[in-house]
């Protein structure tokens, strides 16, 4: 594998492990749907439309609160007991919160070689994330899910997310994800996204839906 | 050998995927899309079997252990989030309740039903007769509900592992017909991770008893006090429902994406309920313990199966200007789940209603792993992450600002901390927000000829209820919601009535703030929206014409867009058309849009947009009309 290859699988793998909010939003970018994307108006010229995600399916995304975590790879992963790995934890938000906490939990088979495990972000932006990183050993020849969870707290309402890493398994869980997508894209192409015998379709009695309608769901 | 282990063993053999421990492995095997048809679930066992001759008599007690949701209690002050499965944990404990209405089958050893009951709908027993004689049989209580022997249908509703298989849970025990009556005792779905957890899906069944059983008891005889409203009854229950969930599976695999998620499916009546992620659960997001969530999914169906949606979909975090429609459909669903939980009187016996201030609690993980709530929102208070900046109206755009509404009619709080006091007169108004929905006439949102519904589409119908209807106007004040469609989908025609504004213009618009793009505009400042109805296919002709009010300082851009019926604001794909041309720097002339284009017969979105890219953020109030096809556009009742 030369250099310039090893760059860009490592670059691969960094970003598919970018969990939760992450993964959603530059899922489009990734994979080439269709999106939108331009420059700030100034550059571009004309006015432009903006960025807008798509999805698989037209649908709503689950109420979240500010807080976002994401966990990402940095430099080579680990494949086997002695080997040590850096993750960056990345903690941001959508509005400026105070005394946000962020922890690691570390499974049995992972130790920390360098590292704060837990601290409190005084003061968190809404326009520049907290970074941090760890440096840990693997210990164990089984997989260890990793996770960096943060929490937060406004006016009553509590915020927390969480992001994960497996050590030995990363990979093999995101090639299932992205087989399953790729089935659930080809199964709907292939049956127009249109209601089963199985479906409640048949069970809606008080009314229905224009059959040419997008699939939606909602969250 | 011990009874639960036994229990968990035949649970075990029910299903076609069972595990008893934590693995970091999806477990996708044989998926292949929420859409899939899957095999026929199994008939219900709907009616019970008549025995002559020697029999008995079995009887038992079915419950479901929930871990409950803990938000700093006394007993552990500093904890948030899922508690213990054990009833008997010193400071967490789980609850144990009545399995309610569920499918009882019992089968012989040859898989043949010879028996067929449900569980009370008040405390979970159950009792049978059985041919008497040396054989054991298989008692099975499922994770499904429909009518039983013809009587009263508390719910209609499955959960199901995943749409491949279509195969529900099943709590399983044997009994021997070989001695006289038999008694199970009680027999309980359990909640551990290292079992089946089958708690889990008898929860989420449960919360659908509950929600029919609010229904029932707020619009029972709804047509009665308003004519056309649709009464959810014993006898008219609500259609049938799916929901999906297996141990451990996040049905965002199907999407490819590893964040936590719960969905509804429209058109196909099914929810899919977060069961973990990739295996893991105790330190997971998961939603089968998070009833807000799993009503919230259950609110979606109702849009779906009783009244309609035009909901975009898209993000929302609660608290953001977002398309109304989206506010609307995510504020109805975090509203009836509020309702329902802070209802006493529907929970299975012995569950503590939510009270206080009502709340949506979207948690993580438990107790034996890490616990959080992600999620834990106050749905009564305007709160510092949840302000109204922008008056009037802004509500009708921000889904708590919709929960808060919805609350308000219901709840028996009359002081809000944001509104004047006294302000909030409304209670128990549910049955006419049930009637605004299921009505086919008069504005309902059943009404065909609406389309882009919203909250504001549901004032107008509950303003024109007539009868005992109330006046909601001071807690949309409150809420800062305008009680008409004015600020989206307000539909216009040739033939409505326009104000006629200083500059001789029909409508009003103040560019405020500052946005590169239309995707990231601000929805309720610097965009309008109409509903334009085109009844015969041909070409057209739109136009907008604006000026400044004032004729000096920046003068304003405005541009004009088209959206088909699903107008996903920003979206190319909706977008039909558009002109966006620079105004001249005239500031006090009259700048002009047009578009002409070839339209079939339907519904479309007229989007007056403010561009307000630096410096059009800072241009003044502007006034403009609109024509089609040269005659004015202008606001007319549908």
């Amino acid at each position: 594998m030369s250099g310039q290859s090893i760059v860009m699988f490592l670059s691969v793998i960094a970003i598919s492990i970018a969990a939760g909010r992450a993964n959603d939003a530059s899922m489009a970018v990734r994979e080439g749907l269709s999106v939108n994307a331009r420059g700030p108006a100034s550059i571009g010229g004309k006015k432009e439309l903006g960025h807008v995600h798509k999805d698989l399916t037209k649908h709503t995304h689950k109420a979240r609160g500010p807080l976002s975590a994401v966990v990402e790879l940095v430099g080579a992963r680990p494949e086997q007991p002695g080997d040590v790995f850096v993750l960056k934890g990345v903690v941001s938000t959508e509005s400026a919160l105070e005394n946000v906490e962020f922890s690691w939990r570390l499974p049995e088979g992972v130790e920390v070689v360098n590292g704060q495990t837990s601290s409190v972000i005084a003061a968190l932006s809404a326009v520049k994330p907290f970074e941090t990183q760890i440096t840990l050993r693997q210990l164990s020849p089984a997989n260890a899910r990793v996770t960096l969870r943060v929490r937060g707290r406004d006016t009553g309402m509590s915020f927390a997310d969480m992001a994960a890493y497996h050590t030995l398994d990363q990979e093999q869980i995101e090639a299932t994800r992205l087989e399953m997508k790729s089935k659930t894209a080809e199964y709907m192409k292939s049956s127009s996204g249109s209601p089963s015998d199985s479906g409640a379709k048949g069970n809606l009695e008080t009314h229905s839906h224009s059959s040419g309608k997008k699939l939606k769901i909602f969250h | 050998m011990s009874r639960a282990q036994l229990l968990f063993i035949m649970s075990c053999i029910s299903l076609a995927a069972c595990s008893s421990k934590e693995t970091s492995n999806t477990a996708t095997n044989g998926r292949i899309s929420p859409t899939y048809a899957g095999p026929a679930e199994a008939a219900y066992c709907a009616s019970s079997i008549a025995y002559g001759g020697s029999t008995i008599t079995v009887s038992g007690t079915a419950q479901y252990i929930r871990r409950e949701t803990y938000r700093n209690p006394a007993a552990n002050p500093s904890f948030e989030g899922l508690g213990s499965s054990s009833v008997s944990h010193a400071t967490l404990p789980a609850g144990a309740y009545p399995i309610r209405a569920a499918e009882v089958r019992v089968t012989d050893a040859a898989g043949n039903v010879v028996q067929c009951a449900q569980t009370s709908p008040t405390d979970g027993t159950f009792s049978f007769t059985l041919p008497s004689g040396n054989i054991t049989y298989k008692l099975s209580i499922n994770s499904r509900s429909a009518q039983f022997n013809g009587g009263s249908v508390y719910m209609i509703a499955s959960v199901l592992n995943k749409p491949e298989a279509n195969q529900f849970y099943s709590l399983v025990t044997t009994v021997s017909a070989a001695g006289g009556n038999v008694s199970t005792g009680i027999l309980q779905a359990t909640a551990a991770t290292s079992g089946p957890m089958l708690g889990a899906a008898f929860n989420i069944l449960d919360q659908f008893f509950s929600a029919n059983a609010y229904l029932r008891s707020k619009v029972a005889t709804c047509s009665a006090s308003f004519s056309g409203c649709t009464d959810v009854s014993l006898s008219t229950p609500v259609p049938k429902v799916f929901a999906y969930w297996e141990k451990g599976f996040n049905p965002n695999d199907y999407f490819g994406s590893s964040s936590g998620l719960s969905f509804y499916l429209p058109d196909y009546s099914r929810l899919f309920i977060l069961g973990g992620i990739s295996g893991a659960i105790d330190d997971a997001d998961t939603d089968h313990f998070d009833n807000s969530v799993v009503l919230h999914e259950y609110g979606h169906f109702l849009e779906d199966a009783m009244f309609e949606s035009d909901s975009p979909g898209g993000a929302h975090n609660g608290n953001k200007v977002i398309d109304p429609r989206l506010a609307w459909s995510e504020g109805w669903g975090n509203f009836i789940q509020a309702a329902i939980l802070t209802d006493p009187t529907v929970q299975a016996s012995g569950v503590a209603p939510m009270t206080g201030t009502p709340r949506y609690y979207d948690s993580s993980g438990n107790v034996d792993g890490s616990a959080d709530l992600f999620f834990a929102v106050n749905l009564e208070d305007m709160t510092g992450q949840d302000l109204v900046t922008g008056g009037a109206g802004e509500g009708n755009f921000r889904e708590f600002s919709v929960s808060r509404f919805l609350i308000d009619i219901v709840d028996g709080v009359s002081a809000e901390a944001t509104y004047p006091a006294g302000s909030d007169t409304m209670s128990d108004d549910f049955n006419q927000l049930w009637a605004a929905l299921t009505k086919t006439s008069g504005g309902g949102l059943r009404q065909s000829s609406l389309a882009f519904r919203s909250i504001g589409h549901m004032h107008l119908a509950q303003s024109a209820l007539g009868g005992s209807a109330t006046n909601w106007a001071a807690i949309r004040t409150g809420n800062y919601h305008d009680g008409d469609t004015s600020e989206y989908g307000q539909y216009v025609t040739t033939s409505g009535t326009c104000a006629t504004l200083s500059t001789g213009q029909n409508y009003a618009i103040d560019p405020t703030v500052l946005a590169t793009n239309l995707a990231s505009s601000n929805l309720f400042l610097d965009n309008d929206f109409y509903h334009l109805k085109i009844a015969t296919a041909g070409t057209y002709t739109i136009t907008l014409n604006y000026q400044d009010v004032d004729s000096s300082g920046q003068e304003a851009d405005l541009d004009l867009y088209l959206y088909n019926e699903d107008a996903s604001f920003g979206d190319a794909a909706d977008i039909v058309t558009r002109s966006t041309a620079d105004p001249n720097s005239t500031v006090g002339n009259v700048e002009a849009e047009a578009v002409t284009v070839a339209l079939a017969a339907g519904n479309y979105l007229i989007n007056v947009n403010a561009y307000t890219g630096s410096p059009f953020n800072n241009a003044g109030a502007t006034q403009y009309s609109m024509k089609l096809n040269g005659a004015n556009l202008c606001p007319d009742s549908l």
